[in-house]
């Protein structure tokens, strides 16, 4: 019961803390609103690769073409220009590649003889130069359907597993906000501790020892602290995700606990952090930095399993891994990992009990200095 | 003499002391080194899987089309990570995330392709459009490479010219004439033109990002650390009071940053050039230095500005961590500034670090130096601005404490 109470007024000073200094709070607010902003970006250059288009026969072929290539899996941004701008831009990095429709295309199409389209490909990233090779031969193939060919023995029949597709931003913000809630909550969590540990603040982790009570239960109201302005933060980001990307969760109760969930989760964590390693120049640096690779391997652009059997091993030492199969679920009813739901929050739970204990046991080491 | 070199001296000392500081913490030169090493690691496991399908193939035909159109599939090795199965074990894999999807060549195809109407089933576990289309695009093309092998690259037409060649053994009386690739329904071939020699891989178009997240992790937000230390430890005052001009401070501090940031960037690089990922023309390598030191001076300019500027341990970790977020993300860090929309793009020009990432991209993946002096100067300037900034806003301090 003391322990008890200790830890509410632990948690009541650390919110006056907070409370005062506005500024802080407004720019937490802020730095995950950017972060969910930029994360989502990725999603404007997955797809539509910027593409010059040539067309120097103009014909209704060469239209029908053109429709095809606009058509093709959201593979090309077209982008009508002459050959020297394009072989400019091309060389600048500002394109993908360049599509030339040669002269004589329609008539050389309409007499059935075979055309070849000239293609200029800047071959610098592999991801979308290969996109670019396999959709040309998508884009040949529905030109060849629109205007009836023969001859074709062999045609693709597609059956999807889902009644539709998930556009790509919806998938990334998603993702984004278990991340948004590492680094938020994360850092919340870290500094809420370090603070006593530090110079500055007159190191008063020593008076912890003079407490009548075990460290346990300061920590324990202070990331409850810490927890708290995190929920309020990543609440935002959520309304921002609902209102602002038109992600409306598939069931809201789900949603909503799933990413409480992950903000506790989290603080734990950032205060276990906070608790070994002791330097605010450290902690930042750490958490921030390990959120990219955890951000590439934890199935934020597509299930970690479908990246190959050792990315996906790996990307099980990550939190987020677990968290992104949980909201994926919430929001719009995907599966991402193989393990089910509830297994991945058994197993985030899991990793806030181990981070408190450890948080726990780590202040209690630091306390006879 | 000696008076001259006060100021500077005193400004390597400050430099030196904050590296020390910064070296006698495990922790800080771990969250240095983990981050970038981190990804680093991952980037190369990536490299392993990036643009290949996990795709079962059920093959229920047991004829020589059949057999063909596996092939083709079997052939693709740069587009599918292939397991053969059987339709119930495929089925399971599918459920469990190991395939993405089935390509199913269903029993009666041979039959089928005799009269022109066979078909090649494709059950896709169609999670997110981008993931989707990759496959749809993929499985289109070998498809399509049934009846126009040259669809399918430079393997293709390898492969159509083999059966001209087969064709024309086949029928003597042709014997002389061009071998040429035919069979081509669709009407259109391709003629692709690459820019380079080899498509850069993965690893090594991924090195940029790594050196970015490293310059910026360290050089912006340590540094702004470092110099908010001397604030909370009211350590400015005597700094301040010291017979030394506030230049020669505000150099120690930004020296101590882009030492730290440059030390992690040559362990990076010589790391990078030792795997392989890092490999310049020879006549590129000067400017790549220079960017990246640029790049070390210019985060670490910036990172002294928000320190003065912001003063508070915890204030500066959440504005860092926006400026952060923005410099990387938002700089082109996983994405081509130039693909973006063009508002877009124009905010991101903004960005210093979106200048470092083209002039580093320029300089290692293309063949000449267009645009590097360009970013260099805006990298130098942004460093100046920052620089100059900072003076001012120290000047706040000295005349407010």
């Amino acid at each position: 019961m003391r322990d008890a109470r200790v830890a509410w007024a632990s948690a009541r000073l650390e919110w006056q803390h907070l409370g005062r200094d506005r500024l802080f709070l407004l720019c937490t607010l802020l730095a995950v609103v950017n972060f969910i902003v930029v994360v989502s970006l990725f999603g404007l250059t997955g797809s539509h690769a910027p593409t010059a288009l040539i067309d120097e026969d103009g014909g209704p072929y060469a239209r029908q073409f053109v429709s095809a290539l606009e058509q093709a899996h959201h593979s090309f941004r077209l982008e009508p220009m002459s050959a020297a701008a394009a072989l400019r831009a091309l060389r600048d990095g500002r394109l993908v590649a360049a599509i030339t429709i040669p002269a004589g295309f329609s008539d050389g199409a309409a007499s059935g003889a075979i055309v070849p389209i000239r293609v200029d490909v800047d071959n610098v990233d592999i991801d979308l130069t290969d996109d670019v090779q396999r959709a040309l031969p998508s884009a040949i193939v529905a030109f060849g359907t629109a205007i009836g060919v023969s001859g074709v023995h062999v045609h693709a029949e597609e059956h999807d597993l889902l009644a539709h597709d998930t556009d790509y931003i919806p998938y990334l913000v998603v993702s984004g906000l278990a991340l948004d809630a590492l680094v938020v909550a994360g850092v919340l969590g870290a500094l809420v501790l370090v603070r006593d540990f530090e110079p500055a603040a007159g190191r008063v982790d020593k008076l912890w020892r003079l407490a009548p009570v075990g460290p346990a239960a300061v920590l324990l109201g202070r990331l409850l602290a810490a927890a708290t302005v995190a929920a309020v933060a990543v609440g935002l980001t959520f309304v921002v995700v609902v209102l602002g990307y038109h992600v409306s969760p598939r069931s809201l109760p789900q949603a909503l606990g799933a990413l409480l969930a992950c903000v506790l989760i989290f603080t734990c964590l950032g205060g276990l952090l906070g608790v070994v390693v002791r330097r605010t120049q450290a902690v930042v640096p750490l958490v921030f930095g390990l959120a990219m690779p955890f951000y590439l391997d934890s199935g934020a652009l597509e299930p970690a399993r479908l990246d190959g059997e050792r990315v996906w091993q790996i990307a099980h030492l990550s939190p987020a891994y677990y968290a992104i199969g949980v909201l994926e679920r919430a929001f719009h009813g995907l599966q991402v990992t193989p393990e089910p739901v509830s297994v991945d929050l058994l197993v985030l739970a899991g990793c806030a009990a181990a981070g408190l204990l450890a948080a726990g046991m780590a202040a209690r080491r630091g306390q006879p200095r | 003499m000696s008076r001259w070199l006060a100021g500077p001296r005193a400004g390597w000392a400050l430099a030196m002391n904050d590296l020390r500081a910064w070296l006698r913490s495990p922790w800080a030169v771990a969250a240095a080194l983990v981050p970038p090493l981190g990804m680093g690691v991952l980037v190369a496991v990536l490299t392993l899987a990036v643009s290949k399908q996990p795709v079962a193939l059920v093959v229920e035909d047991r004829g020589l089309d059949a057999e063909r159109m596996a092939q083709i599939v079997r052939g693709d090795r740069e587009a599918y990570a292939l397991k053969d199965m059987s339709l119930t074990q495929a089925e399971a894999a599918l459920r469990q995330l190991q395939v993405a999807a089935i390509i199913r060549i269903p029993d009666g195809f041979g039959a089928a392709a005799a009269t022109g109407d066979a078909h090649v089933d494709l059950l896709l576990n169609n999670i997110d459009v981008d993931f989707s289309d990759d496959l749809r695009r993929t499985v289109t093309r070998s498809v399509a490479q049934f009846d126009a092998p040259e669809l399918g690259g430079e393997a293709g037409v390898k492969d159509s010219l083999l059966q001209a060649a087969v064709r024309q053994l086949a029928h003597p009386e042709t014997a002389g004439q061009a071998l040429t690739a035919t069979g081509n329904p669709y009407r259109v071939a391709v003629d692709e033109h690459d820019l380079r020699f080899t498509t850069v891989s993965f690893m090594r178009y991924q090195v940029v990002p790594i050196l970015i997240l490293a310059a910026v992790n360290i050089g912006l937000l340590g540094t702004a650390l470092l110099c908010v230390r001397e604030f909370e430890e009211r350590t400015i005052k005597v700094l301040l009071l010291a017979p030394v001009r506030r230049g020669f401070l505000l150099g120690g501090k930004l020296c101590a940053g882009v030492l730290a940031s440059a030390a992690l960037l040559t362990l990076l690089v010589f790391g990078g050039v030792w795997r392989g990922a890092l490999r310049p023309p020879a006549a590129h390598w000067p400017a790549l230095i220079a960017l990246l030191g640029g790049t070390a001076v210019m985060a670490a300019g910036l990172g002294v500005l928000l320190g003065t500027l912001v003063r508070r341990s915890r204030v500066l970790t959440v504005v860092g961590l926006n400026l952060a977020t923005a410099l990387f993300f938002l700089g082109g860090g996983f994405t081509t500034v130039a693909f973006l929309p063009d508002w877009l793009a124009a905010i991101a020009r903004i960005l210093p670090t979106s200048y470092a990432i083209d002039g580093l991209r320029q300089t290692l993946f293309y063949p000449d130096l267009r645009g590097v002096g360009r970013d260099l100067l805006v990298l130098g300037a942004a460093a100046i601005g920052s620089a100059v900034l900072s003076a001012l806003a120290l000047r706040r301090g000295w005349n407010g404490r």
